[in-house]
């Protein structure tokens, strides 16, 4: 071996950015240097980025990762089984602010499937309907997968739900994908029914139709009553619900024939709330003939109720949009002050229907206060499904769509007061739309609501206008 | 014995991660099932936005709690630009950036000046007001929120309807691309910068660091990431509200993931997503259909339990656990490498 | 606009206040002495009003009649929670107090939707409909006995912290944790007394307020983003600040809705803050950051 060259060692170089050592060994050929930088700058890096090995390892890591995934692509599905039973998937918010609907929903199926599931499904051989229920937690993201769990994984044959529009819209975007049918019973947003989709059914009405009814009646009351209404407000909840209300009021507004009235206050109040007396405020000060309210917690038709005689607002109707100011929990909280309220619905306590006023009373039975609107929404829900069971025989989604696309069922079919169920067929304006679904205008009295409009069907006549606060001491 | 070297290209260390990619990139090949895969684009959407949390509230120390109204930006200026003129949702998630980029610019520069607890609940404020506005601006749908019109499948518009699998590819690559900012980020002056800023801001400023700035280009960064966050959420549920854009468990959430995840490190908020969006997916999967309120309850519990056992995050116990499997090869390799054998 | 209904707006906003600075006062003391952000504050708050309201089911106890046995309970609560809870957590960053107490605030509302189910319940006293009138302008009777009481009880509690040997130990710590320390201040008691405290005065707020707003599991929300708006107003840990902070935001909210528009009256009373705390980083009446 040489002699070790006494400059052999190991030497530290020093710049501003970089640092770095050389080696010096005579034993060896070459001199040894490693230099690395202290600090660097993007274009540094991207310019001494190997870009060669990046490909490279680029290309190996998809090659890795692919390989490994097509040998051990085990795709085990289990085998259908027959079972004996119909599985309808039922989506509705379980908690979350709405979570009283899906109870309430939950509810009413419950009775209906009691009294159903008794025979079953005849057409099945008896299978019975099962619920499979999924929580949509009130958000659209939740909606959307629920809704593929309840079609890839439960392999639900109908899906119903899901009270709140905006999401029955993206729950039904999914079932329209899967070719699987889906009934809401209780979505009322016009533009549900207006995307021209094929598996969407909706058993009961929408705003427009609901509003409508209302300018109907408003018009009607003029006539036979001889008083003059020339001035409307709105005050509605800033969510889905509300807005669409007003929306559909300001479009029959326009209507030649039904509409006309000078509007005074449209304001959408936040819900929920704690506090009502600046809305009120500006509704004293404007003053209107009619009010259009939509109060969508009954905790706001509260508020609302208890403001209106404080701050001692007063016209001459008040129409609402159902929901808080119809509730149980409204009517037992203020008392009277909810009198002469007036409200649309799908359906009153009072509905003559014999299957109504029992179903009514069990209900009555079991939770201890009438059902409401809502919950006869579920009711014929669910019995429409389960006729269209029984006259498809099959549970193949693609056969159910057919008979609910040719389904008629009479007005003794359903508790609500319509005319019957009648699907709208595709290619028309409002596919899936039940065309025979009406409505009817109620006014609260005493603790409980009655039906005062269509005329005939009415129980109570109609305090009109309504008595100010003064009047009713 | 050599002297210190950094390797400069792609050694043995870099394995495991880069197998872990192609494993990511090849999953929907054996996975279809929509339900899975949904889990899986959730758990990527979050560690996206944990990740551009990390960079304002794990370097830069400011807990801002109105990421949510970037995520909302985004996800509007996507969804406007497509239903109403048809724009792509791609240009639109530029666009939605950009906006969300002024937006912090214009909130930030004031509201970076607060420290501590009032800089978290000025953003608070702030985030509230921004959903209140979008609650009643008419023109983006109000309450109402933007209705999307549903194209058949199609990448220039960004909607994909018979398999999950585009989405997951698509939030993937994104997530690929946050984490390599935040890992520039966390490794040039900007982020030594942000440490020295969280440690201790008045000294960090006795050395010449423009505290105000730099905490405005972490707000800023973070709100670009946030948004283009949102704008993939809007393409994939297709319609976007005030309540479930905005609302403040957008920004509850990214701030548990990045959390959980362990706040310095760059793959924290990876592992936190992994860790949580499942948990919450699954316990509502099981126990949604039960008595209401159960599935909340659990998660809830869990949520108590990972804050009260991982304080600083799951990162750091990985990354140990990580090193440890790496000294453990290096010394194979050694062991049966030839020229090491003698002497 | 009629200045009469201009009043009535002005009026109204102090009553709605003063049930913000209620709720406020219990937050603001447990930020000051204990240092934690509770998220979880509301839902107290909801937990006090279903005590009131099981006290008006089972025994028809009237709000005020059940306000001894809800502050009772909730302190009692409040004792357990911060030494079962919070007190693993008061030397984590802040960041993971923060996790904690959201994963509180979930879990508790879960807890009262499984036990109360998700109906909305209101309590019905025979003062719920009457008003006090003064001229032309009317205050909501509930309301006006909830803003009196809690001036009341702001007023003792006070009295608490400036008179009684456990008081002064709260304030002590709240100003210089080692400080007190070395004074032979128990650290740990004067923590779950002052959360407990904390924990009490929403109690009381939960059963006041229940006399005129619907109880519901996710009712507690909402209250506690006003609550913080309102403390860091005041200044965080300043019992004067929540309570001057709550009547600006109360006013402030009625009087946007009144002359704005009643859907964006948050806006107002949020912009109001953010200007506020522009002008004057701490609070109307805090003290600057602790070190």
């Amino acid at each position: 071996m040489a002699q070790p060259f006494e400059g052999d060692g190991l030497y530290l170089l020093r710049s501003k950015r970089l640092m770095g050592h050389i080696r010096v060994d005579s034993s060896r050929p070459r001199i040894v240097r490693k230099t690395y930088k202290l600090s660097s700058t993007a274009s540094d890096w991207w310019v001494s980025l190997d870009k060669t090995k990046l490909v490279a390892t680029a290309i190996i890591a998809l090659v890795i990762g692919f390989g490994l995934g097509f040998a051990l692509r085990p795709i085990i599905l289990p085998p259908p089984t027959l079972i004996r039973e119909v599985k309808i998937g039922s989506l509705y918010p379980l908690s979350g602010p709405s979570a009283k609907y899906g109870r309430d929903a939950r509810r009413v199926f419950d009775l209906a499937l009691e009294e159903i599931n008794k025979n079953g499904v005849k057409s099945l051989g008896g299978a019975k309907i099962t619920l499979i229920w999924a929580d949509n937690q009130g958000k659209p993201d939740v909606e959307r997968v629920e809704a593929e769990r309840l079609i890839t994984v439960e392999k639900v044959s109908l899906v119903v739900g899901s009270c709140i529009s905006s999401l029955t819209l993206v729950g039904s975007e999914v079932s329209e994908r899967y070719q699987v049918p889906w009934v809401t019973g209780v979505s009322a947003a016009t533009p549900l029914t207006r995307r021209d989709f094929k598996w969407f059914f909706r058993t009961c009405a929408h705003d427009e139709m609901f509003v409508k009814s209302i300018f109907m009646f408003l018009k009607e009351l003029q006539s036979r009553t001889g008083v003059k209404l020339g001035t409307m407000a709105l005050l509605y909840d800033n969510t889905i619900f509300g807005v669409s209300f007003a929306d559909s009021a300001k479009l029959w507004n326009k209507d030649p024939e039904l509409g006309g009235y000078r509007m005074v206050l449209d304001i959408a109040y936040p819900s929920p709330t704690v506090d009502v007396s600046s809305e009120v405020l500006k509704l004293k000060g404007a003053n209107p003939d009619i009010l259009l309210l939509s109060p969508i917690l009954p905790a706001d038709a509260i508020l609302m109720s208890e403001t209106f005689r404080r701050l001692d607002f007063n016209c001459k109707i008040i129409i609402a949009n159902d929901a808080g100011a119809t509730h149980p929990d409204y009517f037992a909280a203020v008392g009277k002050l909810a009198d002469y309220i007036c409200s649309r619905a799908a359906w009153a306590p009072d509905v003559s229907k014999p299957r109504s006023l029992d179903i009514n009373r069990r209900f009555r039975e079991l939770y201890g206060t009438n059902m409401d609107e809502v919950m006869a929404r579920y009711y014929d829900l669910i019995w429409t499904v389960y006729w269209a069971l029984e006259k498809a025989g099959s549970t193949d989604p693609a056969k159910i769509r057919e008979t609910l696309l040719a389904l008629e069922l009479s007005p003794d079919q359903v508790i609500c007061p319509w005319r019957g169920v009648k699907f709208a067929p595709p290619g028309d304006k409002d596919a899936g739309q039940n065309l025979l679904a009406t409505a009817l205008i109620t006014m609260n009295l005493n603790g409980t609501f009655y039906t005062v409009w269509p005329w005939d069907v009415a129980s109570v006549k109609i305090v009109f206008p309504m008595p100010t606060w003064d009047q009713r001491k | 014995m050599e002297g210190p070297s950094v390797s400069r290209g792609f050694s043995i260390t870099s394995l495991p991660p880069v197998i872990i990619v192609g494993l990511a990139l090849a999953l929907p090949l054996f996975i279809s099932d929509p339900v899975t895969l949904h889990v899986l684009f959730m758990v990527f959407l979050y560690a996206i936005l944990g990740e551009a949390y990390n960079i304002i509230a794990g370097f830069a120390g400011q807990f801002s709690l109105c990421q949510q109204a970037f995520f909302g930006i985004g996800a509007y200026t996507s969804a406007v630009m497509f239903s109403y003129w048809r724009i792509s949702p791609w240009i639109g998630m530029l666009l939605g950036a950009s906006f969300s980029v002024c937006v912090s610019l214009v909130i930030g520069y004031p509201v970076l000046r607060l420290r501590g607890h009032y800089f978290v609940l000025a953003t608070l404020a702030l985030g509230q007001m921004i959903k209140i506005i979008f609650l009643n601006w008419k023109d983006v749908g109000g309450a109402f929120g933007i209705w999307m019109p549903v194209v058949p499948d199609s990448l220039l518009y960004f909607q994909f309807h018979t398999t999950k699998a585009p989405y997951y590819y698509i939030v993937l690559l994104l997530l690929l691309l946050t984490v390599l900012v935040t890992y520039k980020i966390r490794n040039s002056r900007l982020g030594l910068a942000l440490f020295a800023i969280k440690e201790d801001e008045v000294a960090a400023k006795t050395t010449g660091i423009n505290a105000h700035m730099y905490k405005l280009t972490a707000f800023a960064i973070s709100a670009i990431f946030t948004s283009i966050g949102g704008s993939i959420f809007a393409q994939y549920v297709l319609i976007v509200e005030p309540e479930s854009v905005m609302s403040f468990w957008v920004v509850d959430l990214m701030l548990i993931v990045a959390v959980l995840g362990g706040l310095k490190s760059v793959i924290g908020p990876l592992i936190g997503s992994f860790l949580l969006i499942p948990v919450s997916e699954y316990t509502r999967f099981l126990l949604g259909a039960a008595l209401q309120g159960v599935h909340t309850l659990v998660y809830g519990s869990i949520l108590i339990l990972f804050a009260i056992a991982l304080p600083h995050g799951v990162a750091g116990w990985v990354v140990k656990a990580y090193d440890r499997l790496l000294v453990a090869l290096g010394s194979l390799m050694a062991s049966s490498s030839p020229e090491l054998k003698t002497g | 606009m009629d200045y009469l209904l201009a009043v009535q707006a002005l009026v109204d906003g102090l009553a709605l206040g003063g049930v913000y600075s209620l709720v406020s006062i219990g937050l603001t003391l447990i930020y000051g002495t204990l240092d934690i952000v509770n998220f979880a504050h509301g839902d107290f708050m909801m937990i006090g009003m279903y005590v009131a309201y099981m006290l008006n089911v089972a025994v028809g106890f009237d709000p005020l009649q059940s306000l001894f046995i809800c502050t009772s309970v909730l302190f009692v609560i409040g004792l357990a929670v911060e030494r079962g809870l919070i007190h693993y957590i008061l030397d984590a960053p802040p960041a993971s107090q923060i996790f904690v107490t959201f994963g509180l605030l979930i879990a508790l509302e879960s807890v009262a939707l499984i036990i109360w189910g998700p109906d909305y319940r209101v309590i019905r006293t025979s003062y719920s409909l009457a008003d006090v009138r003064i001229g032309a302008i009317s205050i909501s009777a509930p309301r006006a006995i909830s803003f009196v009481i809690s001036l009341m009880f702001s007023g003792l509690l006070y009295l608490f912290l400036a008179k009684t040997y456990l008081g002064r130990a709260i304030r002590a710590v709240s100003q210089h944790r080692e400080g007190a320390m070395l004074v032979g201040v128990d650290i740990h008691q004067t923590y779950m007394v002052a959360f407990g405290l904390g924990l009490a005065c929403v109690g009381i707020a939960g059963a006041l307020v229940s006399s005129f707003f619907y109880i519901y599991p996710d009712a507690g929300l909402a209250y506690t983003l006003v609550a913080f708006v309102v403390c860091v107003l005041g200044g965080m840990g300043s019992f004067i600040g929540a309570l001057i902070g709550g009547l600006i935001i109360g006013v402030t909210e009625s009087l946007t809705g009144f002359f704005i528009l009643p859907a964006i009256k948050e806006l107002g009373s949020f912009t109001v803050f953010i200007l506020i705390l522009l002008f004057k980083p701490t609070g109307l009446f805090g003290r600057s950051i602790r070190e």
